[in-house]
């Protein structure tokens, strides 16, 4: 009886202690269950949405980005094979909370003021991966772009734990597994020279991850694409990874883990290069109003510049009259293109105050521009890329004295004031234009006429020009808020003919003469330095 | 001699204390050693106080034991099996693993034993090396070179862990009158060999300053790649009964 109470006390101890002790290694879980994923749009933490949609067709863009962003995350539906998740939903609102027991991880998207913001949450809410880059007023929209989304899956991927998933069935008879291969029109995703296959364990106390390895997947696909049934097609569409000899072993043993050789995040440094660029660009077509267009694949792209402003100045080249050939010119032109302003160009010119005494007659002219027009084109794309009509007001001074007669040798027998300020002109342009996104070269006509009227009498100055103007935009650029502004030079060249008429004014001081009708001509030439976009 | 003796008066202690129930139980047909070692689970589970999972460091980066990432030993692991009921953590695994983390928390020493789910870590600092057990709040010097620790094999490495906690095995399980003992092979390999169980040794890590004092004697039964069968000859009550987690000094006749 003792002794069977002593056997029985000692199975009771000892099963008491292996169960004590195995508290403690079950706090360590063998992470074998594939997660599901909750993709979640934070309108709650997010700032308001653009106005230019309403609720439901804002909810239609999140649906459409969201399944194409979605898609990547789920088994070897990644880039190079990747995704670690069964499946996705998709949702609007705000942050869900985590489920653990059903092993549900979140990707929230948050819209701040300048940054969207992505992470992946694991069901106890830690933060496991996260992106930030700069937003647009519909970045939602990139992510209906599948390079945009393989870029983002793969960034958000690397910084798991986990960078995909194989089963005992996902590799051929000859334990190779053939995966999308990651081609981005934003530019190279960085390919893995391997990938590291094992089994997952996790302790909650601690948060610290084990693996045991189980062996190699490795990249073989020029070995095997030379004279094998992967050709050179196939090698243009996916990669092929190679079982090495200790994961063929452990194959039956499957499911298991995989990341790249180098481990969890080491890719997000090449792979952020490349994810900024294909931002900098959707953001340019969102600038350009073309961003559903460019995700849709159904963009044409504009072969002009975004816009310009530039300082400029010009000067006289004709030969002819003294005074005419003093003349100058400085001014300021903008142009947009694309946006809410498209079309818009900007003009203020002035001439400073010349003057001349000829023949003992003082002459002097002076004048100032501000003109905004809007132009309205068509493009043709044969002989000349476009063509365009543009509208114009403004305001002009103008103030000369000039000759009014000369005699048959040529001098100045008698001259004429003619004062007008900031009296309203109106204009009308036509033109046609080559242009790249690097340069625009236009030849143009236009014809401008100011008119005031003082209640004695009618004061008018038009002027007839025509001209080249050439803009060039240097590669190279900085990025200001959401523009990348790139440094332009201008070059110009332009006739005009201007003639002023006033009718009888009483005032006009004993001696002088007003100005009836005198024409001048001349011919300006000069350079400019701006910014372009 | 001290220990002869203690040994001896011991000896005749149990004979007195234990008789019946020392003897009736060495009528049971012997466990097969292997069969009874592989059927064992996990043995960081067995929650011994003793070493049973071991991982080999040969650094810190940056020489920083508290935030360095661990630098390990890189052998194959299923060499120290073959010699020692030790089971060092491979290398590869726990190098790997490192690179999956970013928890502060898999930094340093306290980081290696929580990626690797070692019980001990040997590592050296300052030019000396060290044995941590992973319950034991500061670390003992082991009599090993910098250079031994990089050099030796993984199994010559094992034995010297043995070796330096003051015991020649530890008891792993008991079933009836025998007990499976972990040592090591070269251990027991010598002839004739006897085993003492030493009192009160299941609640402590090492015996380096602890009066040895025996609690039962174990004749060997077979052996199997540093595992052990001992029958029970004579165990004692109590505290000095012989359970898992005792220490055994091995003996030649």
């Amino acid at each position: 009886m003792a002794i069977f109470l002593a056997k029985f006390m000692r199975v009771f101890c000892i099963g008491l202690g292996l169960v004590w002790t195995n508290e403690f290694a079950l706090a360590a879980q063998d992470l074998t269950q594939l997660p599901t994923l909750r993709i979640v749009w934070d309108t709650k933490n997010s700032v308001k949405r653009s106005r230019d949609h309403n609720e439901a067709t804002w909810g239609e863009v999140w649906n459409n980005s969201c399944k194409t962003l979605g898609e990547r995350f789920l088994v070897g539906k990644g880039v190079y094979g990747t995704g670690a998740f069964s499946s996705y939903s998709c949702h609007e609102g705000v942050s869900v909370v985590g489920d653990q027991e059903k092993n549900v991880w979140q990707l929230t998207y948050i819209e701040a003021d300048d940054q969207i913001r992505l992470a992946v949450t694991d069901p106890a809410q830690k933060v496991m991966s996260e992106l930030a880059i700069e937003r647009s007023t519909h970045s939602v929209y990139f992510f209906s772009d599948s390079d945009f989304s393989d870029i983002v899956a793969l960034y958000l991927m690397d910084g798991l734990p986990f960078i995909g998933r194989i089963e005992s069935n996902s590799l051929s008879p000859e334990a190779r597994l053939q995966v999308r291969r990651g081609r981005s029109k934003y530019g190279v995703i960085p390919v893995p020279r391997f990938f590291v296959t094992y089994a997952l364990s996790y302790d909650d106390r601690t948060d610290v991850f084990s693996a045991a390895l189980k062996g190699r997947l490795l990249n073989q696909t020029k070995r095997l694409s030379a004279g094998t049934d992967v050709g050179a097609k196939s090698q243009e569409r996916s990669l092929i990874f190679q079982a090495d000899t200790s994961l063929k072993k452990s194959l039956a043993a499957a499911p298991f883990w995989f990341h790249t050789d180098k481990g969890r995040g080491k890719m997000a440094k090449r792979l952020m290069t490349v994810l900024l660029r294909a931002n900098e660009r959707l953001i340019s077509m969102v600038q350009e109003g073309s961003i559903k267009e460019y995700v849709s694949g159904t963009y044409q792209p504009k072969n002009t510049i975004g816009g310009y402003v530039a300082l400029r100045y010009g000067k006289q080249l004709l030969n002819g009259d003294d005074l005419v050939e003093k003349m100058s010119m400085i001014g300021v032109v903008a142009e947009v293109r694309g946006g809410v302003l498209n079309g818009m160009r900007l003009y203020y010119d002035t001439q400073p105050k010349v003057e001349l005494v000829q023949n003992g007659y003082d002459t002097s002219v002076q004048w100032s521009r501000f003109i905004v027009g809007k132009s309205f084109g068509l493009n043709l794309n044969r002989f000349v890329d476009r063509i365009e009509v543009t509208p114009k007001v403004g305001v002009w001074s103008f103030n000369a004295n000039l000759p009014t007669t000369t005699d048959g040798g040529g001098n100045v027998t008698s001259v004429g004031s003619f004062d007008m300020q900031r009296a309203i002109s109106m204009s009308l342009e036509v033109g046609a234009e080559w242009s790249s996104r690097r340069y625009s070269l236009r030849p143009w006509y236009s014809f401008d006429g100011a008119l005031m009227n003082s209640g004695l009498g009618t004061k008018q100055v038009t002027s007839s020009r025509v001209g080249l103007d050439f803009v060039w935009s240097f590669s190279t650029g900085i990025r200001v808020a959401h523009t990348r502004l790139h440094p332009a030079v201008l070059a110009f060249g332009m006739y005009e003919s201007i003639s002023i008429t006033d009718s009888d004014d009483p005032d006009v001081s004993e001696g002088d003469q007003k100005i009836i009708g005198v024409n001048y001509s001349g011919g300006y030439a000069g350079f400019g330095l701006g910014v372009a976009w | 001699m001290k220990l002869g003796i203690s040994i001896f008066f011991t000896f005749v202690a149990i004979l007195y204390n234990s008789g019946p129930e020392a003897l009736a139980e060495i009528a049971e047909e012997a466990p097969d050693v292997r069969v009874w070692a592989e059927s064992l689970p996990e043995l960081t589970s067995l929650g011994l106080k003793a070493p049973t999972s071991v991982a080999l460091l040969t650094g810190f980066q940056g020489d920083d034991r508290a935030n360095g990432i661990p630098v390990y030993r890189d052998f194959d692991p299923s060499s120290c099996r073959k010699s020692s009921y030790l089971n060092c953590r491979s290398s590869a695994d726990a190098t790997y693993s490192h690179l999956l983390n970013t928890s502060p928390a898999s930094l340093g020493l306290d980081g290696a034993f929580h990626v690797t789910g070692a019980d001990a870590i040997v590592y050296p600092e300052r030019g000396k090396v060290y044995l941590k057990a992973v319950e034991q709040k500061e670390p003992f010097e082991m009599s090993l070179a910098v250079d031994d620790l990089k050099a030796l094999a993984p199994a010559a490495l094992c034995e010297k862990i043995i070796g330096s906690l003051g015991y020649d095995g530890v008891v792993l399980d008991v079933r009836g009158g025998y007990v499976l003992v972990g040592s090591s092979d070269s251990r027991l390999k010598k002839p004739n060999i006897q085993g003492l169980s030493l009192s009160g040794s299941a609640a402590h890590w090492d015996l380096l300053k602890q009066e040895k004092e025996g609690a039962g004697l174990l004749a060997l039964v077979n052996r199997w790649n540093g595992f052990g069968v001992f029958r029970v000859v004579i165990s004692g009550a109590g505290q000095q009964k012989i359970q898992p987690g005792s220490k055994i000094i091995l003996e030649s006749k």
